[in-house]
């Protein structure tokens, strides 16, 4: 049960204040809102004891699915697949590299150091393991005196990596429900899990903006997306398939609908549908993103035992996680414009909202030590939010007069 | 190692089968009777009546024969699947495409079923006669305009319906193996194996086109047969994780073909000249020639010549085949700008071939049904294409006065 309405409304119309004080936090200091988000959940649960997590905790699944099918598809529609074709070489490189070579790195630490099972090992990896967000990158590039190129470079390999790093999640998550599986059973379930991901995406993404464009003019089309959207996931799920996959494809789709136009011969004109569409979504991502970290200060554990446990493990697997970005970055940006911007992008290494997400998933899948894999995602966003904070006033100051001069890299 | 005599043996049948390949063009060009018809006679001439080699080692065969020309004939299906002539055309010529398919199936499965053939004999029979055959258009006439018009049409029927024909049989065959008639699991399972087909093929395909491109660039030559051998392997990649394999050599080959207009519409900066040239063509045509010629030769010697009943079946199957295809065209074309004569045209050029063959050993090759099934869909093919030409001359000869 969730509680008694009074008890809810409080809790959400504290969320929903934190929350806007938090972005104004951010447009104000350029300090990453999830720091101030984290801190106020902290102050208003485990320090002050206004209000206990306990009640949100049988929602957590649904909003946590659908809080990423919200940030795939808004990424989605972010994603130009031409500017992606343009650096999209040393995008995957950078993306591939820095998840997979950071989520083997701490699986293996985890295992040997912690002690933990491979699976969970590797769950825990895959949670944690080079992502950075899209929440926090977004904005700060556009607010950087960044080049095109890097803003672009930063912007997708946030979107991207997301998507990697859920894709790994779900697998772990399935091979460890499954009871483990052979090495051939667990490619040929990755497989088929992202085809019909990405077959159905497209498939339905096809029709559906056929659809939105015959009936563009019609009041409420968004909240239609939105229905088809759903619809989209749930078609992929039931059909074995990874619906986020499914759900991101909708997204890169809608938001290239004049491309795809161009390749079937096909007129379609929904900027204004998109435009409202990317209005009305910001605004739920606002909702989820501050539900999330708030969440997360809620559930922090504040004995001292606790502390020097998260800031002593969370340092280390930061370190891995900055060892392993200053590896994919360096050979990402090899020999390229990019590279004279290598430092930024080293530093820009935010985490937020989709470890955040799976750690939470994890808990209500009932995955064996979720709540300590809470209690160090919590550390390890609030660690790269300071790291970015402090590369993104070093960026400012490094480009700031490359830029008014008129030097571009 | 081969004994001497196995090896003699060998050669003359490769020998044999070019040979009869190259006859069967000659005779058909002479006789206006498709060479399909030659194959399968020399085929039935060769096996079950002289006993070259016995029917039950042909049988044995199967399912690697299938295999083979599965893979050659979805590739090349892909191959000449042009997309931008397919979203021109794709109105009409899909709605044909369907309509027929739908109409033949529905037709040759409820008289399957009503002779008490069993529900999956008809329901595959049903399938293997739904895809028309562009094979026999070209050797019955040479086309004036109009016909050309016509025979464009029918080629694009045929290029979606051969290989969605088969693409049914494998899903029916699929759940027949499985044993698992759970609507949610042939779903899921089907699901699964086409869209891994899909993405896995297409990945590869997206990847080879450049690396072709750059050794096309360098001069290399031979890029249509590295291409082949591509298609093998991502064939049995796919089978091996538990995808369809046809399904990934026919979108190999469709992205392979498109390969200049997927790059030039996504405006990719190093986008050159991914097109297979003129030789990988005439290359591609005597692979297809090759394979297709044993594979008749080879379908003739599965015949039970003495089996009447199934001969017979397979012609009322092909009589029937005509009248829905009379129907069917009506529908789909109707309203079009084609003339009434286009229509006549269209609706004669209804011959069953390649794809269809291919079905009727499918079910031999995964032993889920008899021999028979062989008789009757040979017969079918058979009817379709004597009717069908038949049909043409007398519209050519009216058309003449």
């Amino acid at each position: 049960m969730f509680g008694n309405p009074v008890e809810i409304f409080s809790i959400v119309a504290a969320i929903i204040l934190i929350g806007f004080a938090g972005d104004q936090f951010f447009r104000r200091t350029g300090v990453p809102s999830f720091l101030f988000l984290i801190l106020a959940g902290i102050i208003i649960g485990p320090i002050l004891g206004i209000f206990s997590p306990t009640m949100l905790l049988p929602a957590l699944g649904t909003i946590s699915i659908l809080t990423l099918t919200m940030v795939l598809f808004s990424g989605g529609i972010y994603i130009n697949i031409r500017a992606l074709l343009r650096n999209g070489g040393r995008i995957f490189t950078q993306v591939i590299l820095y998840v997979i070579l950071s989520m083997i790195i701490i699986a293996f630490f985890a295992h040997s150091v912690l002690g933990w099972d491979w699976t969970q090992a590797l769950i825990f990896g895959s949670i944690v393991g080079g992502e950075t967000t899209a929440a926090v990158m977004v904005p700060l590039a556009r607010r950087l005196p960044l080049v095109e190129d890097v803003r672009v470079f930063l912007t997708v390999e946030s979107a991207l990596n997301s998507i990697l790093t859920v894709i790994f999640f779900i697998t772990f998550v399935g091979l460890y429900q499954s009871g483990g599986v052979s090495l051939s059973n667990a490619v040929s379930s990755i497989a088929s899990n992202l085809s019909i991901g990405i077959v159905i995406g497209l498939a339905l993404s096809l029709i559906w903006i056929y659809l939105l464009n015959a009936i563009k003019k019609y009041k409420y089309t968004y909240v239609l997306t939105l229905g088809l959207l759903f619809l989209t996931y749930s078609v992929s799920s039931s059909l074995g398939g990874s619906g986020l996959l499914a759900v991101l494809i909708f997204g890169i789709v809608l938001g290239n609908h004049g491309f795809i136009g161009e390749i079937i011969h096909k007129v379609f004109k929904m900027s204004t549908l998109e435009k409202r569409l990317a209005e009305f979504q910001e605004e739920i991502s606002f909702l989820l993103e501050t539900f999330f970290f708030v969440f997360l200060g809620l559930i922090f554990s504040i004995a001292l035992s606790s502390l020097l446990f998260g800031l002593i493990i969370g340092s280390a697997i930061v370190i891995i996680l900055l060892a392993s970005r200053a590896f994919a970055t360096t050979i990402s940006t090899f020999r390229s414009r990019l590279a004279y911007n290598k430092k930024t992008i080293f530093l820009l290494c935010a985490q937020g909202l989709t470890p955040a997400t799976l750690a939470i998933l994890a808990l209500s899948y009932n995955i064996p030590l979720a709540n300590t894999f809470v209690e160090l995602v919590t550390y390890i966003i609030i660690i790269t939010n300071i790291v970015t904070t402090v590369g993104s006033y070093l960026a400012f100051n490094s480009n700031k007069p490359k830029m008014a001069n008129g030097a571009s890299a | 190692m081969l004994e001497v005599s196995t090896q003699n043996f060998f050669m003359l049948g490769v020998a044999a089968i070019l040979l009869i390949g190259f006859l069967g063009k000659a005779i058909a060009k002479k006789t206006k009777i498709p060479n399909v018809v030659w194959l399968i006679i020399f085929g039935l001439i060769l096996f079950p009546v002289l006993n070259f080699v016995p029917t039950s080692t042909l049988i044995y065969y199967t399912p690697f024969a299938s295999s083979i020309v599965i893979i050659i004939l979805l590739f090349n299906a892909g191959l000449n699947f042009n997309i931008r002539k397919l979203f021109r055309e794709v109105s009409r010529a899909s709605l044909l495409a369907v309509v027929n398919f739908i109409l033949a199936a529905i037709a040759a499965f409820l008289l399957m079923y009503f002779l008490k053939a069993g529900t999956l004999a008809s329901l595959l029979t049903g399938l293997a006669v739904g895809s028309v055959s562009a094979v026999a258009i070209p050797s019955i006439n040479r086309p004036d305009k109009s016909k050309d018009k016509s025979s464009l049409l029918v080629t694009i029927e045929s290029t979606i319906t051969e290989p969605l024909g088969i693409i049914l049989v494998l899903v029916v065959i699929s759940a027949v193996l499985l044993n698992n008639y759970n609507a949610n699991f042939i779903a899921t399972t089907l699901a699964s194996e086409f869209s891994t087909g899909i993405v896995v093929g297409g990945l590869f395909a997206l990847a080879w086109i450049p690396t072709m491109s750059y050794f096309q660039r360098l001069h290399y030559e031979y890029s249509y047969a590295a291409s082949l051998a591509l298609v093998f392997i991502v064939y049995v990649l796919v089978q091996e994780i538990g995808g369809s394999g046809p399904i990934s050599a026919l979108i190999f080959g469709l992205i392979i073909a498109n390969g200049e207009d997927i790059y030039r519409a996504l405006k990719y900066r190093h986008s050159s000249s991914f097109t297979l040239s003129k030789e990988s063509k005439s290359f591609n045509d005597l692979i297809s020639f090759i394979t297709m010629s044993f594979f008749f030769v080879y379908l003739g010697g599965l015949i039970i010549p003495n089996d009447y009943l199934y001969l017979a079946l397979g012609v009322l199957i092909g009589l029937v085949v005509l009248i829905t295809r009379e129907i069917g065209t009506h529908i789909a074309l109707f309203k079009s700008a084609f003339s009434d004569y286009d229509k006549r045209i269209i609706s004669y050029m209804f011959s069953r071939g390649s794809g269809t063959a291919i079905i009727a050993v499918l079910p031999i090759a995964y032993g889920i049904l008899n021999v028979g099934f062989i008789d009757i869909i040979i017969s079918a093919i058979l009817t379709t294409i004597v009717l069908s030409g038949a049909l043409l001359t007398h519209i050519n000869a009216q058309e003449m006065i």
